[in-house]
């Protein structure tokens, strides 16, 4: 029986049309798959779904019944629960008065809220959901899984008729993506619809019943597991075949361009020492937490160092100042937070880094400046509506390219880059795995962090495994495969 | 332009902010200042004596280049306070300096430099040590009165030369237009500052820096370097209007200026700063100042008293802020009920 049932759903965002009648139902008991390029517009239609957003037209029938477009306590006592892909908790109070935030407010419902039975209930939802995380602890302290159970469990609280989950597993390791599926698995069978918005096509082929492919704003096809394929399911999602960048181990490795010896940051990682040559990409493997990151921040002189050498080419680097002047760009992890000013233009963002190009004693050439974004813009298929647009407003994978591109207007050497791909779309993330190769293959060098296994199997000519902030061990791309890298990632003895 | 574009194919547009966007921020203030100059006309046939009214801008001068530097200091994010005190210090400083014998030259030459000083003082604590602003300055703003206090003392230093008191009374253009000379001067810094973020890499930087400083940080930007001059051009600015309101006034007591920071924070913001960083004009910040003029003058003109006066000014802010965002509100509902 169809719990969900959207009618002719369109939904503009200024001029920008992110959903064009789409006609998509999910039923109960089954896990049901949103899939789409970044920009395609899943995001919206699970925000419509749950009320978040207000559809221009178009309807949406909870159980049969219409839903008052844009009301969230509609939705929620419809029984919707969406779970953000970064759980939107409060750090700072508790896990069990993030749970119980909305138990209401008035002196009747306050004066039922007791303490003690609320920390015994608040146990036994974690237990359905198998976290071991006490009611009392901060939030602010545990793991972005823990998080997304508390989410969870906060929807659980309630007659769950419906559960949206956008993009969860990104942030997660293998055995946190397998506990958070064996949950979806038992809501199912416990009658839910589950809405998952999902990027990695293996997770979805494992966890999906049917599996609805979005592209433009327009639904594509929606079709069963047994009749879906990858190929088939990148060929509907972004409308044409790419090929997956072929390794090709470099033939011509240079000299060493950026040499790293005994690094340390207190409390972060230490004794990290290694090179990465000209024409090569190095690959850093190993769990999140593991001090990744932080390496490539205390390279790039963004982090504090405690003790160690960076040098470019033989040239010692103290500074981020030094850094940027040695030809060196860091593409973080967290776009939003420092990758890019969301709220600056476009053109901003690409200037930021190159106003030494650009201008002429400290006076900006405004020419220059958009010779070059737009140069970077059509380099890197990037889509904008003009050049003023905020960055803000663009899709997570367009906003990866211009977190990239903004970089590549100079004439860099190193490029220190961190889940380039997180949360982007598949035929995004093959186009930025191409720039990459096509910028080590030009005599430049690359070290790239990443938690996405297939991607570091993929794309570097060496992989460099960290565990608990020290390097375990290299690979050559040859020996490397998935057990050998989380061997070295957990620690375990071959 | 457009036509090259067309040509070239591929090229994404430059584009621009639609009007409403670019005019969105000003609309305040505009706003106030119509009301305030038709309030004022019609409450007194004198009001609308243009020449009057350009003499008084003298009297708002020094606001005014307080919250020019402000505007800067806004806009990355961060406040400065102690702007009066500074002003302040640097008026005593000038007098004593005056009294002892010294020109008036090097007297003011000194002012700039201690307002300059105690600028990069307030920018040690912040950038150097990491301090918030808001917590470093309301400290220096006691701190730097009372150190005028204890250099001036009750006294009210006098002595200075007759040439240089009275610069408001300087006109340009003769008789039949009197603009006073503080006001070109005014506007001749707004030009200038108003070059300084949109024309160059400071500029940006502190846009930049306002909106997010991480990324910027992670950008390449210096912005520790960018908050420390914000920071020192504000106290720049604050010597360069002790410099005006001491040859206004033609003597220094030790609370001089007292309040105005307050004033100028609120021309600031009435301008369209956000108080948050990443957004704000010059141009903003000075068709706010003219607006703040209009309504105290209309206010003096029809016998309202000080006190009344603060507190319109108060509430002119306040609707300011509110006004645009319960419109934008209503627009928004309004719009999502018509395609429905």
């Amino acid at each position: 029986m169809a719990v969900v049932e959207c009618r002719q759903v369109s939904k503009w965002y200024g001029t920008a049309k992110v959903l064009d009648d789409v006609d998509f139902t999910a039923n109960e008991a089954e896990i049901h798959v949103i899939l789409g390029e970044n920009g395609a517009g899943k995001s919206t239609l699970v925000k419509v779904i749950a009320g978040l957003v207000s559809p221009d037209r178009g309807q949406v029938l909870l159980r049969g019944a219409a839903l008052k477009a844009g009301s969230v306590a509609a939705a929620q006592a419809q029984g919707v629960a969406l779970i953000h892909q970064e759980p939107r908790l409060f750090p700072d109070l508790s896990v069990m008065e993030n749970i119980w935030i909305d138990q209401g407010s008035g002196w009747w419902s306050r004066r039922r809220f007791r303490l003690s039975r609320m920390a015994g209930r608040t146990r036994e939802l974690l237990g359905r959901l198998g976290s071991s995380v006490s009611p009392d602890a901060r939030v602010a302290f545990l793991s972005v899984a823990d998080q997304q159970m508390i989410d969870i469990a906060a929807a659980l609280r309630k007659d769950l008729k419906v559960l949206i989950v956008d993009e969860p597993t990104a942030s997660l390791t293998p055995a946190e993506v397998g506990n958070l599926f064996r949950v979806m698995r038992e809501l199912r069978d416990q009658g839910v619809a589950v809405i998952f918005i999902g990027h990695r096509l293996e997770e979805i082929l494992e966890i999906s019943d049917r599996i609805t492919v979005l592209r433009d704003g327009r639904l594509v096809r929606t079709l069963s597991r047994d009749e879906a394929n990858e190929d088939e399911l990148i060929r509907l999602m972004i409308g044409r075949d790419i090929e997956a960048v072929a390794h090709a181990p470099t033939a011509a490795v240079g000299e060493v361009l950026l040499s790293v010896r005994d690094l340390s940051a207190a409390g972060h990682f230490s004794d990290v020492s290694l090179d990465v040559r000209r024409g090569e990409i190095v690959g850093i493997g190993g769990l999140v937490g593991s001090g990744r990151s932080e390496v490539l921040e205390a390279i790039f002189g963004v982090r504090p160092r405690s003790t160690g050498v960076v040098s470019v080419g033989g040239r010692s680097i103290g500074s981020l100042a030094q850094a940027v002047a040695s030809g060196m760009g860091l593409v973080p992890e967290d776009r939003g937070r420092y990758g890019l000013v969301l709220l600056s233009s476009v053109l901003n963002n690409v200037s930021a880094p190159n106003l030494d190009l650009t201008s002429r004693l400290g006076i900006r050439r405004p020419r220059r400046e958009q010779r070059n974004a737009q140069d970077i813009v059509a380099r890197l298929r990037i889509r904008v509506s003009s050049l003023a647009q905020l960055a803000g407003q663009l899709s997570g994978g367009n906003q990866q390219r211009v977190s990239l591109g903004k970089w590549l207007v100079r004439d860099l050497d190193i490029l220190l880059v961190d889940e380039p791909t997180r949360g982007v779309d598949i035929g995004s993330k093959r186009e930025i795995h191409g720039l990459l190769r096509q910028f080590a293959d030009s005599g430049k060098a690359v070290l790239l962090v990443s938690s996405d296994m297939r991607e570091l199997l993929e794309v570097p000519d060496r992989i460099l495994v960290m565990r608990e902030g020290r390097i375990t061990g290299g690979l050559s791309i040859d020996e490397a495969d998935e057990e050998s890298v989380m061997r070295l990632a957990a620690g375990i003895a071959a | 332009m457009s036509h090259t574009h067309a040509a070239a194919g591929d090229l994404v547009e430059v584009g621009g902010l639609p009007w409403r966007a670019r005019i969105g921020p000003y609309l305040p203030s505009l706003v106030v200042l119509v009301a305030a100059v038709v309030y004022g006309s019609v409450s007194s046939p004198y009001f609308l004596n243009f020449s009057a009214l350009l003499v008084n801008t003298g009297r708002y001068v020094e606001i005014g280049l307080l919250a020019l530097a402000l505007t800067v200091v806004i806009i990355n994010g961060d406040i400065d306070l102690s702007v009066a005190s500074n002003l302040a210090v640097s008026a005593a400083t000038m007098g004593l300096l005056v009294e002892s014998g010294v020109g008036i030259e090097v007297a003011a030459f000194a002012a700039l430099a201690v307002g300059l000083g105690l600028g990069a003082i307030n920018a040690l604590f912040i950038v150097g040590l990491g301090l918030p602003s808001l917590v470093v300055t309301l400290a220096t703003l006691a701190l730097y009165r009372g150190l005028a206090q204890i250099l001036l003392g009750d006294r009210a230093v006098t002595g200075y030369p007759e040439a240089f008191i009275g610069v408001d009374q300087i006109s340009l253009l003769g008789d039949w237009a009197r603009v006073p000379l503080p006001l070109v001067l005014f506007l001749v810094v707004a030009l200038l500052f108003s070059v300084l973020l949109t024309r160059t890499n400071f500029g940006l930087a502190c846009y930049l820096t306002g909106s997010n400083q991480q990324a910027a940080r992670f950008s390449g930007i210096k912005t520790d370097h960018t908050r420390a001059v914000a920071f020192m051009l504000c106290g720049l600015m604050a010597g360069a209007a002790a410099i005006m309101l001491t040859s206004r006034l033609g003597s220094t007591l030790s609370n001089v200026g007292l309040g105005l920071e307050l004033l100028a924070i609120t021309v600031v913001v009435l301008g369209g700063t956000d108080i948050f960083g990443g957004r704000g004009t010059i141009i903003g910040t000075v068709i706010a100042l003219f607006a703040v003029m209009a309504v105290r003058e209309s206010l003096v003109i029809s016998n309202v008293n000080g006190q009344v006066q603060d507190a319109v000014v108060g509430v002119i802010l306040i609707l300011a802020i509110i006004v645009p965002l319960t419109v934008a509100h209503l627009r928004e509902r309004s719009s999502q009920r018509r395609l429905r």
